[in-house]
């Protein structure tokens, strides 16, 4: 595939050389000559010197043949208009932008992008969840199927300890994928019981999580 | 009429204060409080410091019961979102926005506000002037 990146910062210079490792080819738009300069001294991916929100500068960047536009500059103003330029002026089919602020995300679903990707809120669940105790984590979650895929660790005072997965009260929309016990993964039957210290991988919908909290973990 | 106003600049302060004279609902936003403190004593309306980049910023200035909302950000494509915030999730009835790249407005042209092209608007008055 064809990707341009909005924006050589640390992101995505990190990010095009994974999409070169990938055998993607790329090509940069970059407003700053120092990250331009840095670009040409540390690699062979092409860069347009420019503002991505200047029709002709992303004809520069031949965008009439991308597959895929990420803009990832930090105003978040800039990756709207671009990612539209992008749709609107060259077909490309698929926009990918970063949301710098968290209270701006809602605009950029409003307004046609297809990927906003809300690295503030990621990183802060992220941090979030380590440094709590729980001994539950969510591993992702897919808005638009109202999906979760959960990892959950079964502590000392877990009710489902000793107990088969069928006598084990499950919520509706709920799958036990697969458990952990000391480096094997074993997959869940009715049968199989549930050990201190395991594991388990499920998927539950998003609004079931309390409950499958509560019936592997117990009350928090 | 319920107006608002999204940029204090010159150009916001002084239409601001016209149409509070003119006994309309005028509601100016702007991130800088010092761009605020240039509307003066004789201004009526209200102000919000704020990003206005944010439905919750704009629900609360009324945007959803505003006749007409002008963006006169220095900021183009800021002026362009809001702009299309405005017509697309408030159906705000009139959206002026200005902005001061010709091909901005050439693609934006039909999203249904009107764009004023300031420069335009200089490039005729200097064009009038060396004829003058």
């Amino acid at each position: 595939m064809y990707i341009v990146i909005v924006g050589a910062g640390n992101l995505g210079f990190f990010l095009a050389n994974k999409l070169l490792a990938d055998k993607h080819r790329v090509c940069f738009i970059e407003k700053a000559s120092e990250a331009v300069r840095f670009v040409a001294q540390n690699s062979s991916i092409p860069v347009v010197l420019g503002d991505a929100t200047q029709p002709e500068i992303l004809k520069e960047a031949r965008l009439e043949k991308a597959d895929t536009f990420v803009a990832l500059t930090s105003e978040d103003e800039v990756n709207i208009i671009s990612c539209q330029l992008a749709k609107e002026l060259f077909k490309v089919r698929r926009t990918v932008a970063k949301v710098n602020n968290p209270r701006h995300l809602k605009v950029f679903t409003s307004l046609g992008i297809d990927a906003p990707v809300d690295s503030t809120s990621i990183l802060s669940r992220i941090v979030e969840e380590e440094a709590s105790f729980t001994d539950f984590m969510n591993l992702l979650s897919i808005k638009k199927g109202n999906l979760s895929i959960v990892r959950l660790d079964l502590p000392e005072n877990s009710p489902a300890i000793n107990r088969k997965i069928k006598d084990i009260k499950l919520p509706p929309d709920t799958v036990l994928v697969s458990i952990l016990r000391e480096g094997e993964v074993i997959i869940p039957k009715g049968e199989t019981e549930l050990l201190l210290g395991d594991e388990i991988i499920g998927i539950t919908s998003i609004d079931r999580e309390k409950e499958l909290i509560n019936s592997l973990l117990g009350k928090l | 009429m319920y107006i608002i106003i999204i940029g204090c600049g010159e150009l916001g302060v002084k239409l601001a204060g016209e149409l509070s004279l003119d006994k309309h609902d005028v509601v100016v936003i702007d991130k800088r409080l010092s761009a605020l403190r240039k509307l003066g004593s004789n201004f009526n309306g209200q102000t919000i410091r704020a990003d206005a980049l944010d439905l919750e910023v704009l629900k609360t200035a009324g945007i959803e019961k505003a006749d007409v909302l002008f963006l006169l950000t220095g900021n183009d494509n800021l002026n362009l979102v809001i702009g299309q915030l405005a017509k697309k999730v408030f159906k705000v009835r009139k959206v002026i926005v200005q902005v001061f790249s010709f091909s901005k407005e050439e693609v934006f042209r039909n999203k249904g506000f009107t764009i004023i092209n300031r420069s335009n608007l200089f490039l005729d008055r200097f064009r009038e002037a060396l004829i003058n």
